[in-house]
């Protein structure tokens, strides 16, 4: 349903629109079924804001031969501010052409850094997580600015936690981030998801947190990608007293 | 809420709250303003209590240090516990603000 087909009041049809710039900003289908077909790399993937748009988003796109990049990213704050934060770090990211920044993350998340730092206001930040995997070495390059952990699971089920700290963009002009290497072979898989997944409160007051994340992965690992994102995002709503406070996104990759 | 705990000639100290969110926003505020024109030349953001700060309370801790360093003043915060103490590291906020166990 869109808003062309709904008797919205005044105001409503540029929400409307706003979602559906959002959305766009999201990997198509196409896309990702054609990385499936010449990758060997399945991805899957949840987001739901928790506001009429978001300030999450993710993506993930070919650089060149067995070269694939991909990325997470959450513009502090809810509503506009955040989708307009969103808007612009993603116009930065879409801006780089430079191969050789596209294939170093801390390069491209140090340009991306600058240009955050002259336009968020104080107060302002985006956290960020950059990888390329190497189809040829089946190794990820990775770096982050201050996004959750990433959870790599092997084919035997083991699970490492992914190092991910570094300045959130926009706070430090003089930041420095640098590379991380891991393995990334045949049947393992890595988790990305933003800070709400682990940040939801039950009615008593007490954190989902990262360990029930983990031991969903791990009793999960020999279901289907989609039916484990299908059960963490069930779980979590079950386990959250409320509506949600922050926008929820899980993307999987998983190599075939 | 955060709450004023004690203001003296050296030191301005606010307790913070157990969950630290946008909900915070105008009382944090307030203090912050009240901070800037005390004459204490050191704030103290009291986190021993604080289980959980998210992405706005992050921003309102840039905008609290960017105020203080306005005014001349420094930010401490301390007695971040396990969860708090994970989230500036991962964040580096270690790095931004003098941290106090």
């Amino acid at each position: 349903m869109t808003a062309s087909n709904l008797k919205l009041p005044k105001g409503c049809f540029d929400v409307e629109q706003v979602r559906r710039m959002f959305q766009m900003m999201l990997p198509k289908q196409q896309v990702l079924d054609d990385i499936e077909t010449r990758f060997k790399l399945r991805v899957s993937s949840h987001f739901e804001p928790c506001d009429f748009t978001g300030g999450d988003f993710w993506g993930c796109n070919p650089v060149c031969d067995q070269y694939i990049a991909f990325y997470i990213a959450d513009c502090s704050g809810h509503g506009f501010t955040s989708a307009i934060n969103a808007f612009r770090l993603h116009s930065f990211l879409e801006d780089i052409e430079d191969i050789y920044i596209k294939l170093i993350p801390y390069n491209l998340i140090s340009v991306l850094n600058a240009k955050m730092c002259q336009v968020l206001l104080p107060g302002q930040f985006a956290t960020f997580f950059y990888g390329v995997i190497n189809l040829d070495n089946d190794t990820i390059t990775y770096a982050s600015a201050g996004a959750p952990s990433p959870i790599l699971q092997n084919k035997n089920g083991n699970i490492k936690i992914l190092e991910s700290s570094g300045f959130p963009l926009g706070v430090n002009p003089d930041a420095t981030y640098s590379n991380n290497k891991v393995n990334f072979k045949k049947s393992d898989r890595l988790f990305l998801y933003s800070d709400a997944v682990a940040e939801t409160f039950n009615k008593k007051g007490v954190m989902y947190g990262e360990d029930k994340l983990i031991k969903m992965i791990s009793e999960n690992a020999k279901n289907k990608v989609p039916d484990l994102i299908s059960k963490i995002v069930s779980s979590q709503k079950r386990y959250r007293h409320g509506p949600l406070h922050d926008d929820l996104t899980v993307s999987i990759y998983q190599r075939l | 809420m955060p709450e004023s705990m004690h203001s003296g000639p050296d030191t301005f100290e606010v307790k913070m709250p157990k969950r630290f969110t946008f909900d915070d926003n105008h009382k944090f505020h307030l203090l912050m303003m009240e901070m800037a024109g005390s004459k204490s030349n050191m704030l103290i953001l009291d986190m021993q209590r604080t289980e959980f700060i998210d992405s706005a309370g992050l921003g309102l801790l840039l905008l609290a240090k960017e105020k203080a360093a306005k005014s001349g003043k420094l930010i401490t915060i301390r007695n971040p516990q396990t969860y708090v103490s994970k989230l500036f590291s991962t964040t580096r906020f270690n790095e931004l603000f003098r941290i106090e166990q």
